[in-house]
């Protein structure tokens, strides 16, 4: 197995690895804020 | 003497002035922006240097081009893990939830750059050493950094977790800093398999600032990377709580 082969794939696994748990975070986070502004919208109505 | 101790830690105004737990949160909270553009223009140019602009070395061959991956993940483990300890410490004598918050996201970062150390020095050792793994000192205070982080993710993985859970979470993690130290001079204490530092913040690095320099990025990267993380995971929490205020009200 080409040793260049073997560099270039831990590179390629390790930066998906941070992508992968960076963009759940981002969606997790962005689902959060889906939802609290559904909350907020929901009061405003009801006090409307 | 609890009670003293606490009395005591109480009458200690000054401290709270100089470091305030909440106010490290909210500024954390808001430097995703500045993180999260940070950190793919670190990491790109981090990995196009290390696998394009460096020479490989000439003993080892392209194999230690993983060197860039290995070395700046184990520092932000460490480094992060020395954190959370410290955070932990925090949570336990002056029992601030916010920083508790941070604590959680940072156990799962760490634990990201851990097995991102562990793996990458695995593969380089089957190839310079011929071996996947040997019970070395360095290698095995390693292995048990990685064992009490999973038992940490463990004890405190999930949102809304009880006190008493979260209170020994905190204990484990400020136990756990014992095992930095035993780490870091492994190499220099016991024979090992694995390599000594070649980079010291007390002495000029042994080795060339052409290597340095991606490695530096490469660091950069995953310390934004982490910063990112701790900001999503404190953000979200502040708007769990504002919504179920909201909820409640």
């Amino acid at each position: 197995m080409s040793l260049s082969l073997v560099v270039w794939g831990t590179f390629v696994l390790a930066m998906a690895t941070l992508c992968v748990t960076y963009l759940r975070a981002l969606n997790r986070f962005r689902k959060r804020q889906k939802v609290y502004q559904k909350t907020v919208n929901e009061r405003r109505h009801e006090r409307s | 003497m609890l009670s003293l101790d606490r009395d005591y830690v109480n009458q200690l105004p000054l401290l709270f002035r100089l470091f305030k737990p909440q106010q490290l949160v909210l500024t954390l909270a808001k430097m995703h922006t500045v993180s999260s553009v940070l950190m793919p223009i670190a990491l790109g140019l981090g990995c196009l240097w290390s696998l394009f602009f460096v020479d490989a070395d000439s003993m080892q061959g392209e194999i230690s081009r993983l060197m860039y991956l290995h070395v700046p993940a184990a520092w932000c483990a460490l480094g992060g893990y020395a954190v959370l300890g410290v955070f932990s410490f925090i949570c336990l004598v002056w029992r601030t939830p916010t920083l508790s918050i941070v604590t959680q996201v940072l156990t799962r970062v760490v634990q990201t750059f851990i097995l991102i150390t562990l793996a990458t020095g695995m593969i380089w050792g089957k190839f310079s050493w011929g071996t996947w793994w040997v019970w070395d000192a360095r290698l095995t205070s390693m292995f048990i950094l990685l064992m009490m982080n999973t038992g940490l993710l463990h004890l405190m993985g999930e949102p809304g977790l009880p006190v008493d859970r979260l209170r020994a979470a905190h204990i484990v993690s400020v136990v756990g800093l014992v095992n930095l130290p035993i780490i870091h001079f492994s190499v220099e204490w016991w024979q090992t398999l694995h390599q000594i530092s070649s980079f010291s913040l007390s002495k000029t690095p042994t080795i060339e600032w052409q290597m340095l320099l991606p490695m530096f990025l490469m660091f950069v990267g995953f310390a934004s990377y982490s910063v990112s993380m701790v900001s999503l995971g404190v953000r979200g929490a502040m708007l769990r709580v504002r919504t179920y205020k909201l909820e409640a009200a």
